[in-house]
């Protein structure tokens, strides 16, 4: 099944780079919240998030030609997505220093939570469930952070990671493995994900 | 390395979950050791569980159509019409122009009064002069201020001609 995905998703690249824009909307269909959580989980805003997919993907169309090898296509993908990510930090540095409001606030957070979930036990445990996981991001170096939420979050590779962070294989599997330690080492968390998965059943 | 009889160490079984090719006699104690399969069964579990409830956590958004002729058309419309360059040089002439404007404004302003705050202070300052110096007489101060101005004339030509009054001075014709 995973072998068909990857084969129609190759197959789609190599069209959209001939300027094929249905294969185009369709890949954009598949990674959208894919590229959504890899936002959101960084920058905890929706309206964030939402707005730095449609830049992400309206970058990728621009530069889609130059994707030299289609099989790397999601890689490739999470790098805008990074760029994307530093130059909105960039700009959100800037307001701040000329004192313009973020709104990436733990304030934000709750009203995304709240308004994503009209039922106040989800939201409950959706709160709670982000001040642990910021909790346990306060522990991990910015470095160890990135690693690991490509890697368990996004769903990477080693070697994509490598590539999204201008790295090598052997430095992102040491991140890796100090921040997977630290998570080990943070059964507040993973208790709590646990406790979600039976409530669930 | 451990034999098959030891359990592996935390720091392996991290490494295992971290990237197990690069450990090929872990992977081997791991086939055979089922103690040790379940500790990095139990880890990974709890890490695939962290990585559904983010998914799961992150509020949901609906898909939005990309727009992307009408968002590229948006970003090219200012160098649609004109190069870059063209754009760089109207940005300089507006410099230019607004700093030779305001070059034109400072000159042709006139010099600026001193406020009242000044005035008064300087009134307040003239007056305290007065007050100290009347004491003396005005025939006192005007010979203290003409010796003065002589003593400054007298140094000043001994300065340049050292021995205009001497005896060593010759007219030149003499």
């Amino acid at each position: 099944m995973l072998e068909k995905n990857t084969e129609q998703q190759l197959e789609l690249v190599k069209l959209a780079i001939t300027g094929d824009r249905i294969a185009f909307n369709q890949l954009y269909s598949m990674f959208y919240h894919g590229i959504y959580v890899f936002f959101f989980t960084r920058l905890k805003s929706v309206m964030d998030a939402q707005d730095l997919c449609q830049e992400t993907f309206i970058k990728a169309h621009k530069k889609l030609a130059q994707l030299d090898r289609p099989e790397s296509f999601k890689g490739w993908l999470f790098t805008i997505a990074g760029n994307c990510l530093k130059d909105h930090r960039r700009k959100e540095r800037i307001k701040s220093f000329f004192g313009f409001f973020s709104d990436n606030d733990e304030g934000a957070l709750e009203k995304c939570v709240d308004e994503a979930s009209k039922d106040p036990a989800k939201q409950a445990v959706s709160r709670q469930f982000w001040v642990r996981m910021k909790d346990f991001e306060k522990k991990l170096s910015p470095h160890e952070r990135e690693v690991f939420l490509l890697r368990f979050s996004d769903e990477l590779s080693i070697a994509e990671i490598a590539s999204v962070l201008s790295s090598t294989a052997s430095s992102v599997k040491t991140h890796l493995y100090r921040a997977v330690k630290k998570f080990k080492n943070s059964p507040e968390l993973h208790e709590f994900v646990e406790g979600m998965g039976d409530i669930k059943k | 390395m451990k034999n098959k009889t030891q359990h592996l160490t935390e720091e392996q079984i991290l490494w295992s979950v971290v990237s197990d090719e690069d450990h090929p006699e872990t992977i081997e104690h791991l086939e055979s050791c089922a103690t040790c399969m379940q500790t990095k069964a139990n880890l990974m579990k709890k890490l695939a569980g962290l990585s559904a409830a983010l998914h799961q956590m992150t509020p949901e958004a609906a898909i939005q159509p990309l727009d992307i002729e009408r968002q590229a058309h948006q970003r090219r419309w200012p160098a649609g019409i004109v190069s870059r360059q063209v754009w760089q040089a109207v940005a300089a002439s507006v410099v230019l122009a607004i700093a030779g404007y305001t070059g034109l404004m400072m000159r042709s302003m006139p010099s600026t009064l001193p406020d009242d705050s000044t005035v008064a202070s300087l009134e307040f300052l003239f007056e305290d002069f007065s007050a100290h110096d009347s004491s003396l007489s005005c025939s006192y101060l005007e010979t203290f201020a003409e010796n003065e101005e002589d003593a400054g004339i007298n140094e000043l030509l001994e300065l340049i001609m050292p021995d205009v009054n001497g005896t060593d001075w010759q007219p030149a014709n003499g």
